[in-house]
């Protein structure tokens, strides 16, 4: 009993405000403890939660209500939300405390001495006071002569330094975030996300006179060719259309110059735009195929019974 | 400001919630988002740090160092989770004992 004396000593001296601070503080350091050692992991993010809020009514005791908004705001609705989405997003499954945390003790815990001991190099024993060597010593006091004269709000303190002379570290701050959004982007962007991305080469190959615009007048130009005003009728409608098709917007297909009489010869006008259109590049063709097989090439693809020949054949 | 309580015992507070985030660092084997949790307790230790000291001191720095520390609490938070993410998304799994295979 004699030992424990000095313990019972303890009364509790000064007011509301370390009764606040204690009643405040108690919570935190438990759930410090408890983060490591809750086994479901939501509860480990929300003993954060409880720190950051205790951490906040401290400053309100400290008398800074600016840093008191806005810490909970930075450290609850950006730090732990986050982690929040990722342990939900994340089947992460409820753990058992793991049998080797043993294994790691001996080196944590030499850090962990190390630190404590280096705890006692700052603080003076004399001052905390559940340590059975307190004595009744005065406590720091510092009278604050400026808040006297004029008080200015802790918004007005920290703008009045924060956008003047240290605009720089504002600035510099607001980069951090945007290097930090960028990164967070880039990093977890995938491919199977949906990300409409075109694929240049692949649409060239597949329909390029759409791809590539020729500068040289895109439009065909507006002239009448077939009306019987500009000179049209039935019988040289073959010339008409052979004058239209070469100044159209398919004047510039490979092969359509070089084989245009040979195609109006045994071909309608509207099997040459039907070719026109679905078989762009193959005017190449037509030096080596007869007239039958393109016709019957058109009937069949007109009839969607068209297949591509085989390899092997030509 | 400091009549009834001195900063004595909110910056024991701070160091403790340190420590013990150091702890949660070290102890901890199971996964690495709790192991990241206690670096943002540590962060806002090492805040209500320079906050009190501040107070105290009657210096301006303090505070203008404190509104920046969070920023970067929050950005370093948002790029470690996405690391974790993409950790995850490829290997499977987030058991920290082969977390040494992903070097390289």
């Amino acid at each position: 009993m004699r030992l424990l004396a000095p313990a019972f000593k303890f009364h509790f001296k000064g007011g509301r405000r370390t009764m606040i601070l204690s009643v405040l503080s108690s919570p935190a350091l438990v759930s410090g403890l408890m983060v490591v050692r809750a086994k479901n992991p939501v509860h480990s993010v929300l003993f954060p939660i409880l720190v950051f809020c205790d951490t906040s009514g401290l400053l309100i005791l400290l008398g800074l209500d600016f840093s008191a908004m806005i810490s909970p705001v930075v450290h609850i609705g950006a730090i732990a939300v986050s982690f929040l989405f990722v342990v939900m997003m994340f089947n992460i499954q409820i753990a058992e405390i793991h049998e080797e945390v043993l294994r790691y003790l001996p080196v944590s815990g030499i850090i962990g001495l190390i630190f404590w001991w280096e705890m006692f190099f700052i603080l003076d024993n004399e001052t905390i006071p559940l340590l059975p060597t307190h004595r009744n010593t005065t406590s720091l006091r510092y009278t604050v002569y400026a808040g006297k004269v004029r008080s200015w709000t802790n918004l007005e303190t920290l703008g009045n330094l924060l956008y003047t002379y240290y605009s720089v570290w504002f600035l510099v701050s607001s980069l951090i975030l945007l290097v930090a959004m960028i990164g967070a982007i880039v990093l977890t962007m995938h491919r199977t996300t949906k990300v409409k991305r075109q694929d240049v080469f692949r649409r060239n190959a597949l329909d390029s006179r759409r791809t590539i615009i020729s500068r040289r007048g895109m439009t065909i130009p507006k002239k009448r060719y077939f009306s019987s005003a500009a000179g049209g009728s039935s019988d040289n409608y073959k010339e008409i259309f052979k004058k239209y098709l070469l100044e159209s917007e398919y004047r510039d297909f490979p092969g359509l110059r070089d084989h245009i009489d040979k195609l109006l010869a045994f071909l309608e006008p509207r099997e040459i735009l039907y070719m026109v259109r679905t078989f762009p590049r193959d005017f190449s063709m037509l030096g080596i195929l007869s007239p039958q097989d393109i016709r019957a090439i058109i009937i069949a693809h007109s009839r969607k019974q068209w297949k591509p020949p085989k390899k092997g054949n030509d | 400001m400091f009549s009834e309580t001195d900063p004595i015992k909110y910056f024991t507070f701070s160091m403790i919630i340190s420590i013990l985030g150091i702890r949660g660092i070290l102890l901890n084997r199971r996964n690495i988002l709790i192991m990241s949790m206690p670096i943002e307790s540590m962060l806002l230790a090492v805040n209500l740090n320079f906050l009190v000291f501040s107070v105290s001191l009657d210096d301006m720095m303090g505070q203008s160092f404190a509104s920046l520390v969070p920023t970067v609490a929050a950005a370093e938070s948002a790029i470690g989770l996405a690391i974790f993410v993409i950790t995850f998304r490829v290997r499977g799994t987030i058991a920290v004992e082969s977390i040494n295979c992903i070097q390289g």
